[in-house]
């Protein structure tokens, strides 16, 4: 006889084993639901989980023709290409996982349709779907630029770079299971937020270094976690690149309050998330 | 040993019209290994016991206590995805209860005579060939405790007979939960009768006993002689499954 109690089941004692069977149990309902993500995006065509990945791909190429044409220099480097790259790939990162969660328990229909699966299981599952997907167009990405002749593509301080990745997918996991919350009561915070969420670019540093900003606007900006994610990663592209205004433990203590928020409210709403 | 223990569980629904309170105080204990049968009028709680029972609906207030992996319910649509094949939707239920998701296929295979057809969508499936997949996949997988609301199973012709004896079999090892307004079913298929009234859950050992109050509140209530256990599966397998793509 197997004995698998569902995550609701009040337990008869609390320690170690109950908590890794319980991570056990976890894990194989959240991978079920990746899974089977991964196989719903290609039910149409069989191309269309691969144009989520050349996505973001061919939306760096149209900014790139922009800039060539109105002959802008990059702020940073030699290569304009490789600094809107470092600047694009945390910023999609965080818009495309936190803006995907959003939608993810009405999308799904799953809502306790099997008793292992939680609501944090759905939203989970996707944006940890999503951050992968990133994870993937970042290689690709970077690849290709290198390909194009320009060396610096591949991280002089991967370190730094894969730092700055996981703690951008930190916040942006942490903020997708907040919209997720919220997604679940309002249909057009989708919208809002894909809105909102978009407008970052221009607050992110993907076109300019914080660091030559003027003291004043340097300052403002400092607020926005998403910047700082940035930098973070951009800092493992270049060896002298300027990380004046770059502050990990804000990005850090940003994400994890998001996470913590984005639990109790799931919690707190469990009953009625749809 | 109790498979399911339900103590204090209060449970509201808000409509539009109002709140409308289905249970206040619900105490209830099912034994292990046994096969609980609930009576109960229409309108009673029946369906909201069963969700409550399989977590697919939370109580306002109470706790419930589970021992062991719980089933949906028999001829379930909500975990399958229409665009999916039925082996994938299988493998899928069966990954995320920690089951075998090839013994799970080979069986439905199997038992619905299903062929290749178990490969391709289940939006493309007829009628017949659906209501045989639901219920050959709900007593696919070695759940402890299986649940049921009103359609225990279903199907035609010979696929009917052979899916009462397969009902009858999970019996043997595992614990059965069903809701129904037909005494005669609870004759084949329960060792315990329990009648659902007013909030309250009361349970006999004796199946008759059961009846006898079943009757005494529901004078609607179909004769206890002939075979009716044609029941409700007709309306589900009107269901369409789950969310189209």
């Amino acid at each position: 006889m197997t004995f698998t109690p569902p995550i609701d089941t009040p337990e008869d004692g609390f320690g170690p084993r109950r908590v890794a069977q319980g991570l056990r149990t976890q894990g194989r309902v959240v991978i079920a639901l990746m899974l089977r993500e991964m196989r719903l995006r290609s039910v149409h065509s069989r191309l269309s989980y691969l144009l989520a990945l050349v996505e973001p791909i061919l939306q760096l190429a149209m900014i790139m023709g922009i800039f060539s044409i109105i002959g802008r220099r990059p702020d940073f480097g030699t290569s304009l290409l490789l600094f809107l790259g470092t600047g694009i790939l945390p910023f999609f990162l965080f818009t495309h996982v936190s803006g995907r969660t959003t939608g993810a328990i009405r999308a799904s229909g799953l809502v306790r349709a099997l008793a292992p699966i939680q609501p944090l299981d759905i939203m989970l599952a996707r944006a940890l779907l999503e951050t992968a997907t990133l994870l993937i167009v970042a290689v690709l990405l970077f690849t290709a630029i290198y390909a194009m002749g320009i060396p610096e593509a591949i991280p002089i301080r991967p370190l730094l770079a894969i730092e700055g990745f996981a703690a951008t997918a930190l916040l942006a996991i942490s903020v997708g299971l907040i919209n997720g919350v919220i997604g679940a009561f309002f249909r057009l915070w989708a919208v809002v937020y894909g809105v909102l969420s978009r407008s970052l670019i221009f607050l992110s540093g993907v076109f300019f270094v914080p660091d030559f900003m003027p003291p004043q606007i340097r300052y403002w900006l400092s607020w926005n976690p998403l910047l700082h994610g940035l930098e973070w990663f951009r800092s493992g592209f270049y060896l002298t690149y300027p990380t004046l205004t770059l502050d990990k433990g804000y990005l850090l203590g940003f994400g994890l309050a998001a996470l913590l928020i984005g639990l109790a409210l799931e919690r707190v709403f469990r009953a009625r998330l749809i | 040993m109790m498979a399911v223990e339900m103590s204090d569980i209060a449970k509201t629904f808000r409509a539009a019209h109002g709140a409308r309170r289905v249970f206040e105080h619900l105490d209830a204990a099912f034994p292990c290994r046994a096969s609980v049968g609930i009576l109960g009028p229409r309108g009673a709680g029946k369906s909201t016991l069963i969700r409550l029972i399989g977590g697919s609906t939370l109580p306002d207030r109470g706790r419930i206590r589970r021992r062991g992996t719980v089933s949906p319910p028999v001829a379930n649509t909500q975990a399958y995805h229409a665009a999916l094949t039925g082996r994938e939707n299988l493998h899928f239920v069966a990954r995320v209860n920690g089951f075998d998701g090839d013994a799970a296929t080979r069986f439905v295979a199997d038992f619905a005579q299903m062929g290749e057809e178990i490969d391709r969508p289940l939006s493309s499936y007829t009628r017949e060939r659906r209501s045989r997949f639901l219920f050959a996949a709900s007593y696919a997988l070695p759940f402890d405790i299986f649940l049921a609301d009103e359609a225990l199973f279903g199907g035609s012709g010979a696929f009917r007979t052979r899916c009462a004896e397969l009902v009858q079999a999970r019996r043997e090892h595992a614990t059965l939960i069903f809701t129904t307004r037909s005494p005669q079913m609870l004759r084949r298929f329960a060792d315990i009768g329990a009648v659902l009234h007013e909030g309250r859950l009361h349970m006999f050992e004796r199946i008759g006993d059961a009846i006898r109050l079943f009757r005494a509140i529901d004078d609607g209530a179909p004769p206890d002689t002939g075979d009716e256990d044609e029941d409700e599966e007709e309306r589900l397998a009107e269901e369409p499954f789950g969310p189209l793509a």
